[in-house]
């Protein structure tokens, strides 16, 4: 039997954090509100300031000198909120020069040295709209930082500064990143393409393991620099399928004859994901000498590889509707069903999914 | 589509206005596709380039070129400001209007002057849009003060330049 | 012949034996949930530190986040079908797509689908992965590039959601019920695992009640707590739930619900389970259960997880009898499912799954109703014997609903620390009250529906037996999906 004693123990110590978790909660209800009060006048202060820079009446001289009264937090979280509005890519230049100065830019920038992730995904944030030549080295601290989401935010910084060591060092860690950290750092080097092709082509030359070359390929992908695209050309023969499926994908922006011949290659493939996207590279190109390979392609045994193929004959203008048009009455069932489905597709619906 | 005023176009104004009607009923698809048949225009078209790409990027000019052509269109590369400009103010005056794409970077003179002179010595000779490095507003308003149809930041994409020459080429 | 005075004796010595079992039960499935509660809280401030407004917005311009899909599974919702696609389509997201599927529907639905969004019927491009029941169109909307529909034949809802999955173009899947609001940037918000490096099969997220709340156009524009008790009730339920039961699993690695209304999903392993069951009751339990298994089975790294953010809202039942019919499929479905995968209890091989997540949904959530029926069966029994001093039984039953109340609070506490939707003070209050009353009563009367649902369990379970299988598996590898 257990009892009332112990029982009358246990309900005082609920009682004890019953009450605490009130006071609790009216202190964080409370504080809630001084925050959002404090966060409205911010935003009032500020209205005036930011109607000057937009209209060209000032070049944030009285933007920055407001957000300098304020506290380092506050001011930090209305600037990235400005930032991310509609203010032209000079407005935010000279914006950044008047306020990089500020004690509260200072403030929240030594956060990026913080133990506590937050606070240096908040000095990655500001580093994204304020950075100057001096935060190169907290950049590059910041970008390779084991936390996604401070990597993810100190991408921001990337377009500010083209310093090759630090573009370098971005590359070679793409395929160490997480997806989205990757894609969006990627999506950054394309403001400095020029550089990142050279240390691109070069590292390509070099080779490495399959997913060092995949992420590679994918950068030249995103950069869609003649050259970087031409370099990933020879990889269409890479012994990795993953490879050359992500290979497969970028050809579809490689304009030249060698990408073609490429995409024409990966068409006879061995894995079925490399053949549906080299056959989607071809309607893209518009590459009227492949649709014999297409056509043939409309036989695969894989239903990706059918509708690409369709689609990249739908692509190809005349001759190609005339080759999809032959395939409907193709003596391989699978063939003739995929035409027909293709060809009764509305254009927009083509469209819609061969992008 | 209204091609009337028009008077005496040359050769390859036949060949492009031809071209135009019929993808006034079909698709620019079809349109491209039926060009490389016919060899004897096709080659009549290029002595006078659908369009003209200013860059002194030349890979990125060809990779250009090389989709443009796939599309069906003929294309003349320039990769400076002065060689364009002579080179422009020699093509015949009459005729259709053709597309200029132009960097503002180039040697020798920058595309936003390139384009004003044009626009001056042979107004409404060009459909002119730019291709350029610079994001700035200036930049942009500039050269769609001056005329431009189009602005577009680099990195370009060609799948989507392509699309836009067909709609610049077949409109008016 | 055994006397009265044999009789209380036996049931004195009965109720002795029964008794510590209870009370130790009672009090370790309390502690659970406090330690569940403690867990969540890192957890919580984690979300919330990166919950910025800023933050999504980039996150939208930046486009690195993955496609997705939504499967809106529609049967007879005429009324209302046409605003929530609306409000689905004008959802902020990079890039998605929205699938209805009308699952032969007797009323209008596909004729206002089609009136609005001048649906048009085109060849159904994508192959059959998941059998299903005939479908009889396809349509694609000539006015919204990303809407399509497809027109089948009337099966369970699991089939309409199967059918939906053949359909759905993108990587990933949310699956979502036509009668819920969605918060404009709920797809922003559940897009953050990705942004967290974290490589996802499945995101669940909170749902809170809408009732009481301003709802303009399908969407919630102002929340409020409902001052009716039972909606009011299930608001505090809900608020628990989420905050930190969900999240406290979700800290453990062995989250097991990720609700119906409204998940996310890696599109390529459901086709790999053969989608949904349209054999089960639950279908959206049973669906993770063998998602886990799945992941398991083929050593991928993909983790099923939570996101706290309040996304979704959900119109709770304001009537007992709906209530009473829909807790009592729940637990219905929960003991079906437990039954269903019992290889996976006390199994190593499933980790926290098999050793922490399943013992407890079997010992404490699908038990708990005997044993706190028990309880006060043995509590009553024991009073009227006088076989306990009535100051105990009061001590008890004050423990018991202090346990509850301090969760709730807990639950309010965090809501107001963190996300703050409930903002006024009359809410606050509401919810505090609504924290008390809720074990007078209510606590009871659910406790009653649960309890229901083991004999229909039992009468049901033979009409299942044929039913409950595995997904069937694709017909090999001509119909397979590429991972763009």
């Amino acid at each position: 039997m257990i009892n009332t004693v112990a029982l009358v123990v246990v309900g005082s110590f609920q009682a004890v954090f019953i009450v605490a978790t009130l006071v609790l909660l009216i202190a964080a209800h409370r504080h809630g509100r001084r925050e959002g009060a404090a966060d409205e006048a911010a935003v009032d202060a500020l209205r005036g300031p930011v109607r000057a820079l937009m209209l060209g009446e000032d070049h944030g001289e009285s933007l920055a000198a407001t957000l300098a009264q304020l506290d380092h937090v506050v001011a930090t979280r209305r600037l990235l909120s400005i930032a991310v509005s509609q203010l032209a890519p000079e407005q935010l230049r000279d914006l950044a020069a008047r306020v990089r100065p500020a004690a509260w830019v200072e403030r929240t920038l030594a956060g990026g040295a913080s133990r506590r992730w937050w606070k240096r995904m908040e000095a990655a944030r500001l580093l994204a709209v304020v950075n100057s030549p001096a935060d190169l080295p907290l950049l590059a601290r910041l970008l390779t930082d084991p936390h996604p989401a401070v990597a993810s935010a100190a991408t921001g910084a990337i377009a500010g500064h083209a310093d090759a060591a630090l573009i370098e060092a971005i590359i070679r860690g793409l395929s160490e990143q997480p997806t989205a950290v990757r894609l969006q750092q990627m999506r950054a080097l394309r403001t400095h393409a020029d550089v990142a092709t050279r240390i691109l082509v070069a590292q390509l030359d070099a080779g490495g393991r399959a997913d060092q070359v995949r992420a590679l390929v994918q950068l030249a992908e995103t950069l869609g620099t003649p050259g970087a695209l031409a370099a990933t050309v020879p990889f269409a023969s890479h012994g990795d399928a993953e490879v050359r499926a992500t290979v497969a994908r970028a050809l579809r922006l490689c304009f030249m004859p060698a990408g073609v011949e490429a995409a024409r290659r990966l068409l006879a493939d061995t894995d079925w994901r490399v053949r549906a996207a080299a056959a989607r590279a071809l309607g893209g190109l518009s590459a009227v000498d492949a649709i014999p390979d297409l056509r043939a392609a409309m036989r695969d045994e894989w239903w990706w590889v059918r509708f690409r193929a369709a689609l990249a004959l739908g692509a190809l203008g005349e001759d190609g509707a005339s080759a999809l048009a032959a395939a409907t009455s193709s003596d391989d069932e699978f063939a003739r069903d995929m035409a027909v489905v293709v060809r009764d597709l509305p254009e927009s619906a083509r469209l819609e999914l061969s992008t | 589509m209204c091609l009337d005023h028009e008077a005496g176009s040359d050769a390859a104004g036949d060949v492009a206005k031809a071209l135009m009607k019929n993808s006034s009923r079909t698709s620019v698809a079809d349109r491209r596709a039926a060009e490389p048949k016919d060899s004897e225009p096709r080659r009549a078209v290029r002595e006078a380039p659908d369009v003209l790409l200013v860059d002194d990027d030349t890979e990125l000019a060809g990779m250009i070129a090389f989709g443009l052509e796939s599309a069906g269109y003929s294309v003349k590369t320039y990769d400076s400001g002065p060689e364009a400009l002579i080179a422009l103010l020699a093509l015949p005056t009459r005729g259709l209007p053709r597309l200029l794409l132009l960097s503002v970077d180039l040697p020798g003179m920058d595309g936003h002057t390139l384009h004003e002179r044009l626009q001056t010595a042979r107004p409404a000779r060009f459909i002119v849009a730019f291709l350029s490095d610079r994001d700035s507003n200036t930049d942009q308003v500039r050269a769609l003060m001056a005329g431009a149809v189009d602005y577009l930041a680099k990195p370009v994409s060609i799948p989507v330049l392509i699309v836009k020459v067909d709609t610049w080429l077949s409109r008016d | 012949m055994i006397s009265i005075h044999g009789a209380h004796e036996v049931a004195l010595a009965v109720i002795h034996a029964v008794e510590p079992p209870i009370v130790i039960f009672m009090l370790a499935l309390n502690s659970f949930y406090a330690l569940m509660l403690i867990l969540s809280i890192p957890q919580l401030l984690r979300h919330w530190r990166i919950a910025d407004d800023a933050n999504l917005r980039l996150l939208r311009a930046a486009n690195v986040i993955p496609p997705l899909s939504i499967l809106v599974p529609a049967y007879n919702e005429e009324s209302t079908i046409v605003a929530s696609v609306l409000s689905y389509l004008s959802l902020e997201y990079p890039q998605h797509e929205v699938v209805v599927v009308n699952d032969g529907s007797t009323d209008a639905t596909l004729q206002r689908l089609i009136e609005t969004y001048d649906l048009v019927k085109v060849p159904a491009a994508y192959p059959t992965v998941i059998p299903t029941k005939p479908v009889h169109a396809f349509y694609r909307s000539t006015v919204h590039a990303k809407l399509v529909c497809v027109d089948k034949v009337n099966g369970h809802k699991g089939d309409a959601l199967n059918a939906a999955l053949n359909a759905a173009r993108y990587p990933y899947v949310l699956a979502v019920d036509a009668d819920t609001f969605i918060e404009r940037d709920a797809l922003l918000r559940l897009a953050r695992p990705f942004l967290l490096g974290q490589q996802v099969a499945a995101v669940g997220a909170t749902i809170r009640i809408s009732n009481g709340s301003i709802v303009e156009h399908g969407r919630v524009v102002g929340a409020h707590v409902d001052s009716r008790w039972l909606p009011g009730i299930q608001t505090i339920e809900y608020l628990r739930a989420f905050l930190f039961g969900r999240l406290g699993w979700n800290r453990l690695g062995g989250g097991l619900i990720v609700s119906g209304a409204f998940g996310l999903f890696k599109q390529e392993h459901l086709h790999a389970i053969g989608g949904y069951n349209a054999g089960t009751v639950t279908e959206d339990l049973d669906l993770v259960v063998r998602l886990h298994k799945y992941l398991r089975a083929a050593g991928s790294a993909d983790i099923v997880t939570f996101v706290p953010d309040p996304v979704a809202w959900t119109e709770a039942p304001v009537t007992l009898k709906v209530l009473g019919a829909q807790r009592e499929r729940w637990h219905r479905g929960l003991i079906a499912t437990l039954v269903k995968h019992k290889n996976m209890m006390f199994n190593p091989r499933y980790g926290v799954i098999g050793l922490v997540a399943f013992p407890f949904y079997a010992l404490g959530e699908m038990l708990a109703p005997v044993v706190e029926g028990l309880g006060y069966i043995v509590l009553l029994v024991s009073l009227a014997l006088g076989a306990i001093d009535y100051r105990f039984a009061v001590a008890f039953l004050g423990v018991s609903m202090g346990y509850a109340f301090l969760l709730s609070l807990w639950a309010v506490a965090l809501e107001e620390i963190s996300f703050r939707r409930y903002s006024t003070k009359r809410d606050l209050l509401k919810l505090l009250w609504f924290s008390v009353i809720e074990s007078f009563g209510y606590r009871q009367l659910t406790l009653w529906f649960r309890l229901c649902a083991f004999p229909r369990y039992l009468r049901g379970d033979m009409r299942w037996g044929v039913m409950t299988r595995e997904g069937p598996r694709a017909p090999a590898h001509r119909a397979t999906r590429t991972a763009t």
